[in-house]
């Protein structure tokens, strides 16, 4: 599906991603790295916005740089939040469909059965820039989905969504993986990934430090709790809930509203947050990982890979 | 197929995109700008004592001011508000991105220039009403207009695809240095896309005796000879300009290790 053979790019001086070679078959593949670590980088050279300066990039077989059969089997939504505030979700996705090479009146219907699909049916004619974070999210997850590719590649798609966009999204990503497509999923937070596929990458520093699954990057992981950073109405209620859930290690109070719990089982709590807090009236406004034990990890790998440790 | 049906759904898009009251004040300060310097000369009591003298201000009005600062505003910066706006990478990834995007936005902002430089035409008309000739100079400019946008257009896409952010620097000057290069009485100046709408005006407002007066100032090439250059300057800037797209690398975010 996607081959690299020492990839390295350059932007002058600075290397975006360094002496890379992998090779994925068709399947499901978490991209993991801290933010900065080249994962946005690799994803542009595999879908041919950037031309490796040194190495050969192939996608189905060929070179993606301005190659309109490559192109017309991705989705690709980038992790650039930015949309025409002026248009409706449900033009925009038509519109891209259009550029991808349908018919005007195949594109509108193709654009409102994704938006549908990703729960936007009904704000899917106000103008996008009325949307909040993550209905956006969904309108670019919208526009990759439209036209069924054969292989999605999405760069930090469960950025700005809430808990239950989150497991809405996992779900019908999970849900392509099954159907037998491709897909590769950056993110700086692995239990997102984890949630999805089982086949991980790491890179750090442009560097591709391991591949492996699930188990693999736990056993890494496994003495290094994880910390995730909500933003409440209720910051202690919220605590003790989670408390009696048995779902954290520890917590700190962040000023008024934040709270930042360390836990061993991220990916449980995020699947069960949603059920943990019906009808208690705390509002989780924000959610996100702090990334600080995923980090610590990098840092490892990375002094292993330079043969300091 | 794809692009020309691509580039269908990006000129329409456009379009609509610019159906606002922004737009709509823009195209009527630029439209109504030629009429108010020309009813400025006529209430001043300025007299422009030969025939050729109001069709030629309104030449120089309409199809070079007017038509060259609607190509600076819609047209230059086509692909930088994509690229600044961070919509690039979801239009790139397209079969049809790049090209289509290229087309459809050149022609939308000719389309837009053209429209403001008539409906400039029709106010600076009223004003410098009864006009010897009317129909003709109407005529002949609203085409001159059409060329103008077309082969400015393209060349400014280039300026606004080779330096993005200052496209519209470049566009100003080679326009400026054009307007230089014209007035040089050597072959050179018969490059120039100015030099070529004049020809045209000339020959097409039979003007024969300020062609035999001013011959070396305005140009001896037929019209066919002009429309085939200027025409076949869009073409050849236009490829350039797709070629350049093709290989630039425009990354919103550059993430680095």
């Amino acid at each position: 599906m996607i081959a690299l053979r020492r990839v390295t790019k350059l932007y002058g001086s600075v290397i975006g991603v360094n002496d890379v070679t992998l090779s994925l078959p068709q399947g499901a593949y978490g991209l993991i790295g801290p933010n900065g670590s080249g994962k946005s980088t690799l994803l542009n050279l595999m879908t041919g916005q950037l031309r490796p300066t040194l190495g050969e990039v192939r996608v189905f077989g060929d070179d993606p740089c301005n190659n309109p059969d490559v192109l017309r089997r991705l989705g690709v939504c980038p992790e650039q939040d930015s949309v025409y505030a002026d248009v409706s979700g449900l033009e925009w996705v038509a519109y891209l469909l259009q550029l991808h090479g349908f018919g005007r009146r195949e594109a509108w219907r193709l654009a409102a059965d994704s938006l549908d699909r990703l729960g936007m049916a009904s704000a899917m004619r106000r103008r996008m820039g009325s949307y909040s974070r993550g209905m956006r999210q969904r309108t670019k997850l919208a526009a990759a989905l439209a036209h069924d590719p054969e292989l999605l590649i999405l760069d930090e798609p469960l950025n700005g969504l809430d808990p239950i966009g989150r497991h809405e999204v996992t779900v019908l990503l999970q849900e392509w993986i099954h159907r037998g497509r491709g897909l590769l999923l950056a993110s700086h937070i692995l239990h997102e990934v984890e949630a999805v596929t089982q086949s991980f990458l790491l890179i750090c520093g442009g560097r591709l430090l391991a591949s492996g699954s699930a188990e693999e990057v736990h056993a890494l992981l496994a003495e290094i709790p994880n910390e995730i950073h909500f933003r409440t109405n209720d910051a202690s209620r919220l605590a003790r809930r989670l408390v009696e859930e048995k779902a954290a290690e520890s917590f700190r109070f962040v000023g008024e509203d934040g709270l930042i719990v360390a836990t061993r089982n991220p990916a449980v709590l995020y699947a069960r947050l949603p059920q943990w807090l019906a009808g208690t009236g705390i509002e989780v406004r924000e959610l996100r990982s702090t990334d600080e034990s995923l980090q610590a990890l990098f840092s490892a790998l990375m002094r292993i890979h330079r043969g300091n440790a | 197929m794809t692009i020309l049906r691509a580039t269908a759904a990006v000129f329409a898009f456009e379009c609509r995109r610019a159906l606002g009251w922004r737009r709509g004040l823009l195209v009527l300060g630029l439209a109504s700008f030629p009429a108010v310097i020309l009813w400025l000369i006529r209430h001043e009591g300025g007299q422009l004592n030969r025939q050729e003298a109001w069709p030629l201000a309104l030449f120089v009005l309409i199809p070079e001011l007017v038509c060259l600062l609607g190509l600076l505003l819609w047209v230059t910066p086509m692909i930088q508000t994509e690229v600044e706006g961070k919509t690039w990478p979801h239009l790139a990834v397209r079969p049809a991105g790049k090209l289509s995007i290229m087309l459809g936005k050149y022609a939308a902002g000719v389309f837009w220039t053209v429209l403001t430089a008539w409906l400039a035409l029709a106010l600076a008309m009223w004003v410098v009403w009864p006009l010897p000739d009317a129909t003709r100079v109407a005529r002949v400019l609203a085409v001159l207009a059409v060329l103008s946008s077309m082969t400015y257009g393209a060349l400014f896409s280039l300026f606004g695809v080779v330096f993005l952010r200052r496209g519209m620097i470049f566009a100003v000057g080679y326009t400026l240095v054009e307007f230089l290069v014209r007035l040089i009485p050597a072959i050179i100046r018969q490059l120039t896309v100015q030099y070529h709408l004049q020809s045209l005006l000339v020959a097409w407002m039979h003007w024969e005796e300020v062609n035999r007066r001013m011959g070396p100032f305005f140009g001896v090439t037929t019209p066919a000879e002009s429309i085939a250059t200027l025409v076949g300057y869009t073409v050849f800037l236009l490829g350039v300009t797709a070629a350049v797209l093709r290989r630039r690398q425009l990354v919103t975010a550059v993430e680095t290790a």
